[in-house]
């Protein structure tokens, strides 16, 4: 395709730690002295494996408690979603979407793009690869983001602390929805993009 | 922004012989899709796309490092302001209580979810204070022309705690923090949230990939 060549062609590989252009022979940059590798080891195999993984810690991540608020007397546990519609119905709407976004829309969008991805690469489908290298990059970029509601969980739970009138705690659903972040940044880690591109050429 | 696309290699290529593999100072590879290109000096902003996958495949420098070095002891400062002062604080019938950084992962750090309090601690104290310790190290030497002492180890560690660096949502959650509460008790934002404020632009601008430069301009050679 418009005859730009592939550092593999000319047997030169990429260190992702430093930018340097190794020969494709070496497992160690000369210059940085970090592991290279032409592609990243196992790539299929370990983002499936840290995708189901975030899959299954989804479940508990959404079904568990991830806060206790006791108020005045009053108790009441929250779930993610419970916590969204809290907000909603108490007039707060942006907050509402924002934490809507960044706990259920973020980590769903994560699962079925990388799920999306290493399905076509696995049937090494050139069906619009600029378009899916976009994609992954925009994953790689809002990953993160789904962190706000642990560290929300942690700071509210740490300022509402008035023994007797109303406390705050972090409920279990909190460590796994942050372990669902952990799990998913790993798998989009471990894919290497390039394999997209790897369907054009035939003897890989 | 100007928007230097290059010229790929095949059509760049005036050499007489295919450059040789071991000139990488002449070479640069697209790290999304393995596309090869030869590099080019980019001025000030500018950035170089990827003819194939559209990534970014280098930017003109911003900075100088003096201004660089700069910013990274004015983030050190404010990284203290950010950990010693409280981010919130709120009162309730004459009750009073405050929260720092440090005080809202050790919320997390009690019974079965002391886990999540390590990621937490990592994302929003541990790896930005790493950040802008090991920038200094290797910034205060290159200001002097100098490689710093441990500098591979230094660079490596930076690119590996990149992604785990998370103020950009921690400063968000803050302000959410704040909104939720403020429906039941009266909240102040403290000291410290005007400095993670200002932190999180300092990191965004000096923890970049930008420091890779770093490589080239102190001519660190390979083995």
């Amino acid at each position: 395709m418009n005859g730009i060549p592939f550092a593999r062609e000319r047997n030169v590989t990429l260190c992702h730690v430093c930018g340097y252009v190794c020969p494709d022979d070496t497992h160690v940059c000369p210059r940085c002295e970090s592991a290279v590798h032409t592609r990243k080891p196992n790539s299929m195999a370990r983002t499936w494996a840290f995708l189901i993984a975030g899959l299954i810690f989804y479940i508990p991540a959404n079904t568990l408690p991830v806060m206790f608020t006791t108020l005045l007397g009053s108790a009441s546990e929250n779930t993610i979603m419970s916590g969204v519609i809290e907000f909603a119905e108490g007039g707060s709407w942006d907050i509402a979407i924002l934490i809507f976004i960044a706990s259920v829309l973020v980590p769903c969008i994560k699962f079925l793009v990388l799920g999306m991805l290493l399905y076509t690469c696995q049937r090494r489908s050139q069906w619009a690869m600029r378009e899916r290298s976009r994609l992954y990059r925009f994953i790689e970029l809002i990953g993160y983001w789904s962190m706000l509601d642990v560290l929300v969980v942690a700071l509210v739970a740490a300022l509402v602390q008035f023994r007797g009138l109303s406390t705050i705690e972090p409920r279990l659903g909190i460590l796994f929805f942050g372990l669902v972040v952990v799990m998913t940044m790993f798998a989009a880690m471990s894919f290497d993009p390039r394999l997209i591109w790897d369907a054009e050429v035939e003897d890989v | 922004m100007v928007n230097v696309s290059i010229e790929p290699i095949s059509v760049l290529s005036m050499y007489p012989t295919p450059p040789p593999a071991d000139d990488p100072a002449q070479w640069i590879i697209c790290e999304h899709c393995d596309s090869l290109y030869e590099a080019q000096t980019l001025k000030k902003g500018e950035s170089a796309y990827c003819l194939r996958c559209a990534a970014v495949l280098d930017r003109g420098h911003r900075m100088s490092i003096e201004q660089l070095l700069a910013l990274s002891i004015a983030a050190g400062i404010l990284f203290i302001f950010a950990n010693v002062f409280p981010v919130i604080s709120i009162s309730m019938k004459g009750l009073y209580n405050e929260v720092t950084l440090w005080g809202s992962v050790e919320a997390l750090a009690q019974g079965q979810i002391t886990l999540i309090a390590l990621v937490a601690g990592l994302a929003i104290i541990l790896a930005p204070a790493l950040q802008i310790a090991l920038l200094f190290w290797v910034l205060v030497h290159a200001h002097r022309n100098e490689i710093a002492p441990g500098f591979k180890t230094c660079m490596r560690t930076l690119e590996h705690l990149r992604p785990w660096s998370m103020l950009e949502v921690c400063l968000l959650g803050i302000l959410v923090a704040i909104i939720k509460l403020s429906g039941m008790l009266d909240v102040h934002p403290g000291v410290g949230l005007w400095a993670m404020a200002m932190l999180m632009v300092l990191i965004v601008l000096i923890a970049g990939k930008d420091i890779r430069r770093l490589w080239d301009e102190l001519g660190v050679q390979p083995e």
